[in-house]
Formats: structure tokens, C-alpha cells, sequence
């Protein structure tokens, strides 16, 4: 067996520190140690965006990465926007607009549309369909999500 | 599927990588975003029983001009080249293209490094890179050396690179010339990308390379040949000029494209980026 890397890092604000064997990926590592079960594995190949974390605010593909390389940054998922005094802007935005059917794919849409509004507050419709081009939705047809995104621009 | 166990190593400086290359060298590979090689690892298409991970070595992401060359270091992401001023401003074809390739995630973690050595034939940057007459340089315990772009992929996944070999940076000449890429993309990946360069100095022979639908990029000599000769001219003795070059290539079909479409893809995007010099001249003048 490999030896197991110590690892710390920011988990959704909480200082984390963990062992973990060099072959671990990201999403099994958040899903099975911290039972953050917002980051979904779908297509497994970084190609449906279901699995998006921000890695130091970047949109990543937790199924294709390794834990260790979390090892001191901050991860923020799903389970670590709004608190009690309500939701994120993002994920009211969600809301109001339906941007939602299942929800299977909403907390990669809501992380990745965080990630975006990070670098750029103000995109266009065709900078947003861009960016969340890697993002996929089977139920929605994507004009609500678009929608809940160009909502938030000012 | 979960990759299978290996060691892994995370050097902090490029003489500790370059070492642990050397000592492991019969089955190591380096570690960059891991975009293709953690997917290739999980599909069990590749193991390794020792991982270097390279980005956590200094200055390998650094992009910088110095002159007339333009130094990206190989672990320099998709998405750093595509938002760097100093790219944008220089070679403005290679942010764009570096920003409209993939996805935002894997534009977030996969290097222009890892694209070119993983020699993947839908790549685009090793096309480009190609016509811009770039130069790689690599280093091992053997000391540095530099291959051209245009020669250092051989075949599908294949490339000069020896197993220690680490790519440092790729160094694009910067002259007064006319650069455009053009791609079809099917899916996730390009079916065809053509990158053509137009010097300003006439005494210097015009780039036209051809990637995405063969093994690997190549030149399209009898299409430069002919823009050469005929500047500008976007007439049907250009377009047999290029079938010329494209006819002997092996084209196979593939889950994106059959052979006959991707031919007359190649053909299609080659005439595109030609054209595209020619507008960005009479724009420019
Ligand atoms: C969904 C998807 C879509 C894509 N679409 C496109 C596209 O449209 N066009 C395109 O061109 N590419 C595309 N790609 C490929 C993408 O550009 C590459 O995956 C990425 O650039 C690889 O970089 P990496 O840092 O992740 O490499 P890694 O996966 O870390 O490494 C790849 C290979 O290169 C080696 N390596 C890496 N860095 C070095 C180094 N510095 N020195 C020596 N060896 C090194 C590794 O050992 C490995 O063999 C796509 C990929 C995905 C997953
Ligand atoms: S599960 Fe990671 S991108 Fe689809
Ligand atoms: S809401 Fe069901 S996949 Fe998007």
C-alpha cells in the first residue's frame, strides 16, 4: 500500500487536516470523508460539471483531481454558500428564476456561476453561455439557468 | 474507476524534480493539471508507479517577454494564458485559442505543458505552436535542451520527450506577422485546426500547419508554397494546393468524424485561416 500524505487545507471555512493515500480523488475524499454529498459524480470525465468544486476560488473538477492536491488551499462546495441568515445571492437567484429541475447539476451550476461573477461582475449573456458551456443540464434547457445568472449582473 | 496506487512526490525545486525523474525513470510520470493523465490512470490506460508532480516548483508557470520572445512556462494553464496581458497583447491567436479550449475547469487546471507532452491528436496548441515556429526547451540530469514545436510530436501520444525529460517553457518568436487559428470542434475535441502565419517581412516563407485529423500536427507545403507565391489569392488553385498536401495523409475514421468529413474539414478550416490573415491584413492597412 502507499503511504498516506498528510494533507490541511480550508474545507467551506473549517481548517481541515486528513491522511489520505496519493490515489484518493478530490470528490471521494469530500463525498465519503466529509459527507458533502452536493459534489455529484456523473460523467467522471470533466465534461458534465456535476463534481465542481473552487479550489482558491477556480472551478475544478473534483472527480478528476487529486485530494492531496487540496493540500493547503481552500475548498469551497456547495454546502459551504449561505448559512443562517439565508441563502446565497446566487442560490436565490436559482430559485427565483426556477433554475432548477432535479437540482442534480445545480450546485456545479451555482459554483461555477460563482466563479465567474469572481473575475468578471458584469458578463454578457454570450460571456456567461461561455463559461458555464461546461456545465451540463438535462432538464432545464438552460434558459432559466441563464436567466437566474444575467439576474445577477448589474 | 479510482487510479491505481503510486507513489507520489512533490518537489518544491526543479533540481529535486529533476532528480526524482532520473531515480525513477523506468516508471515515472510527471504531474501537471492532470486533466488527461488522472482520466487516462482512472480508465486504467496508463499506470505509473511514481508521480512527480511538478506544480508546485517554482516559476514554471511564469510567462514573461523578454525582446522579440515570448517565454510561457509549461505549467502555465489554459485559462493564465488566456487572461495574460502580456499574451493577449503579443499573441493574441493564442489567448483566444487557450480560452475557448475544453472547459472553464479544465482551462483552470490543464497546463500548455501537459497539452503539448501528452500529444493527444486533437490538441490545438501543438498546431499553433507549430506554425509559430516555437521552441520547446527540456530539461533532465543531462543537462537542458530545445526541440522545435513542429518536431516534437511523432505520432498519437508520442513525442521526443526521453521518460526524465521535464518540459520548462515554450519560447515563440515574436516578428511582425499575421497569425490565425482556425478549428472545427466536434463533441469535446477538435476534428480539424489549421494555423496559418503570415510574415510582414516578404523574404520570409509564410506557416501554414495542419493538426487534429492526422497522428499528429504537419506542415502543408505545397498550400505555403503557393501563398508565397501569390499573396493573398484566395482562388481555387489555393484551395488544390492544399487537397495536395492534405491526400497523402492517414485520416482514419473516429467516434467524432469519419475519414471523408474530416478531409474536407482540414480543407475547410486551412482555406478559413488563410482567408483570415488576409482579412486581419486589409483590416491592419
Ligand atoms: C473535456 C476536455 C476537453 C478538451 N478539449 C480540448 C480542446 O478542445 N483542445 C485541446 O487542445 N485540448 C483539449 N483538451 C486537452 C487539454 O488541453 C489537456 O487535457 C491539458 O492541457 C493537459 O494538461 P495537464 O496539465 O492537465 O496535463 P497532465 O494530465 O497533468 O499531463 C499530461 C501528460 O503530459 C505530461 N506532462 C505534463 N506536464 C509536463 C511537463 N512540464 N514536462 C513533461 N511532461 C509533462 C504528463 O506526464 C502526462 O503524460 C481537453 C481536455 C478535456 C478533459
Ligand atoms: S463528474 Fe466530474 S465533470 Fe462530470
Ligand atoms: S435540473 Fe436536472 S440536470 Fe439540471
Amino acid at each position: 500500500m502507499t503511504p498516506a500524505h498528510k494533507i490541511a487545507l480550508t474545507l467551506n471555512g473549517d481548517q481541515v487536516e486528513a491522511s489520505v493515500a496519493a490515489h484518493t480523488l478530490l470528490i471521494d475524499f469530500l463525498r465519503d470523508s466529509h459527507a458533502l454529498n452536493g459534489v455529484k459524480r456523473s460523467c467522471d470525465m470533466q465534461v458534465c460539471g456535476a463534481c465542481t468544486v473552487l479550489v482558491d476560488g477556480r472551478p475544478m473538477s473534483s472527480c478528476t483531481m487529486l485530494a492531496v492536491d487540496a493540500d493547503g488551499a481552500s475548498v469551497a462546495t456547495i454546502e459551504g454558500l449561505g448559512g443562517p441568515e439565508g441563502l446565497d445571492p446566487v442560490q436565490e437567484a436559482f430559485l427565483e428564476h426556477g433554475a432548477l429541475q432535479c437540482g442534480f447539476c445545480t450546485p456545479g451550476f451555482i459554483l461555477a456561476t460563482k466563479a465567474l461573477l469572481a473575475t468578471n461582475p458584469s458578463p454578457s449573456r454570450e460571456e456567461i453561455e461561455h463559461h458555464l458551456s461546461g456545465n451540463i443540464c438535462r432538464c432545464t434547457g438552460y434558459q432559466k439557468i441563464i436567466e437566474a445568472v444575467e439576474s445577477l449582473v448589474h | 474507476m479510482l487510479p491505481r496506487p503510486f507513489t507520489y512526490h512533490r518537489p518544491t525545486s526543479l533540481d529535486n524534480a529533476v532528480a526524482l525523474m532520473a531515480r525513477h525513470v523506468d516508471d515515472v510520470s510527471p504531474y501537471a493539471g492532470g486533466t488527461e493523465l488522472l482520466l487516462a490512470m482512472k480508465m486504467h490506460f496508463a499506470d505509473y508507479e511514481h508521480l512527480v508532480d511538478l506544480k508546485r516548483i517554482p516559476d514554471l508557470c511564469a510567462i514573461a517577454r523578454n525582446g522579440d520572445t515570448l517565454s510561457i512556462g509549461a505549467l502555465a494553464t489554459h485559462a493564465a494564458i488566456a487572461t495574460d496581458a502580456v499574451i493577449q497583447e503579443a499573441l493574441p491567436a493564442l489567448a483566444g485559442l487557450c480560452g475557448s479550449i475544453a472547459n472553464a475547469r479544465v482551462r483552470a487546471a490543464g497546463t500548455i505543458g501537459g497539452n503539448l507532452c501528452f500529444a493527444e491528436p486533437r490538441a490545438d496548441p501543438p498546431v499553433l505552436l507549430s506554425a509559430l515556429d516555437a521552441e520547446l526547451c527540456l530539461i533532465s540530469v543531462r543537462g537542458e535542451r530545445r526541440v522545435a514545436a513542429g518536431r516534437f510530436i511523432t505520432g498519437t501520444l508520442e513525442t521526443t520527450r526521453a521518460p526524465d525529460e521535464i518540459l520548462l517553457r515554450i519560447e515563440v518568436p515574436l516578428k511582425a506577422r499575421t497569425v490565425r487559428y482556425e478549428r472545427v470542434v466536434h463533441g469535446h475535441r477538435t476534428v480539424a485546426g489549421a494555423a496559418a502565419v503570415i510574415e510582414h517581412d516578404a523574404s520570409a516563407a509564410p506557416r501554414i500547419w495542419l493538426g487534429c485529423v492526422a497522428t499528429h500536427p504537419v506542415a502543408l507545403p505545397n498550400a505555403e508554397t503557393y501563398v508565397a507565391a501569390n499573396p493573398g489569392v484566395l482562388d481555387n488553385a489555393l484551395t488544390q494546393a492544399i487537397a495536395s498536401d492534405i491526400a497523402p495523409l492517414n485520416i482514419a475514421d473516429d467516434e467524432d468524424a469519419g475519414a471523408d468529413y474530416r478531409r474536407h474539414l482540414a480543407e475547410t478550416v486551412t482555406i478559413r485561416a488563410i482567408a483570415g490573415t488576409v482579412q486581419q491584413e486589409v483590416r491592419a492597412s
